[in-house]
């Protein structure tokens, strides 16, 4: 009887010390990548914090009768990095193709975005909308010449 | 005495046999258990990494005509860390409240990577006025917009 009950107590350990190790091992693992993704979700928020912009100057000059070539010059006021290449920029509320002279924006520097052919006429009237990487837009209005 | 060492035997073997039982039923338990925390865990750090934003112009949608109804264009900006997919199936967008319907959704892409903006196309009639759109991914990750026509 007591030699029994030992080897049942015995098997019930082993299985309970490999479950705990299984669902530790599990859960850490989970948890480390839980924290990994918190880590990088606080430092957008720091970024975001930290992220602005301005809209320093907007040149439309027409090539022909009924389109024009915009450039748009952005300078970097905050204290991150911004990736010009994620840059989006909208020109009477639809998104445009524009390059940029640089690929990354540092702060106080400043970056040049260039879209061709985009459909106005001499004197005409546009609004111009332009959203950062992380979500943060600014606005302006500009005149063909 | 040989009827003594067969009844511990017995008594031996049955001990095993009901820890080797109870053994089994938790294994099976943990196993459980384990599968669904890593799959909870995979929500969690999906929804944490995925974010977005509607980056329209709130003045300007751009819309066509198609019939009685008109085609509004949302773009949806990826400012997370992780792609998302982009179909009528996986999007649920309400428009003041009102859920659109999926065949009156469609995308550009099927897929959103980290920094891309995709088309919304929604096929709906809107009265002038404000009105509020409200998109929600597959993981329940949304966004709302209000803007005017």
């Amino acid at each position: 009887m007591g030699f029994s009950t030992t080897a049942a107590f015995v098997l019930l350990f082993i299985t309970g010390l490999i479950a705990f190790g299984v669902l530790a091992t599990v859960t850490i693992g989970e948890l480390k990548e839980i924290n990994k993704i918190m880590k990088i979700k606080n430092k957008k928020t720091i970024e975001l914090q930290t992220t602005n912009f301005e809209i320093i100057n907007v040149t439309a000059i027409n090539v022909t009768t009924t389109e024009y070539n915009l450039t748009v010059v952005i300078k970097n006021t905050g204290s991150t990095t911004l990736d010009c290449v994620k840059f989006t920029l909208l020109v009477d509320g639809k998104v445009i193709n524009a390059t940029s002279n640089v690929s990354v924006l540092y702060p106080l520097e400043c970056a040049e975005f260039n879209a061709s052919y985009l459909s106005g006429t001499v004197g005409s009237v546009h609004r111009l909308k332009v959203v950062s990487d992380d979500g943060i837009g600014k606005y302006a209005n500009f005149i063909v010449r | 005495m040989a009827g003594e060492s067969a009844a511990h035997m017995i008594l031996f073997i049955a001990a095993i046999l009901i820890a080797s039982s109870v053994s089994a039923v938790m294994i099976v338990t943990i196993e459980k258990m384990s599968i669904e925390i890593k799959n909870q865990g995979d929500y969690i750090s999906n929804v944490l990494s995925t974010n977005f934003e509607i980056v329209n112009d709130p003045e300007l949608i751009p819309n066509t005509t198609l019939g009685t109804s008109k085609v509004y264009t949302f773009y949806i900006k990826n400012i997370g860390t992780t792609s998302f997919p982009f179909t009528n199936d996986s999007l649920t967008v309400l428009i003041d409240g009102v859920i659109i319907p999926e065949q009156n959704i469609t995308t550009n892409v099927p897929i959103l990577n980290p920094g891309d903006v995709g088309e919304l196309n929604v096929v709906t009639t809107l009265n002038p006025g404000n009105h509020r759109i409200t998109v929600i991914l597959y993981n329940g990750v949304s966004d709302t917009f209000e803007f005017s026509t």
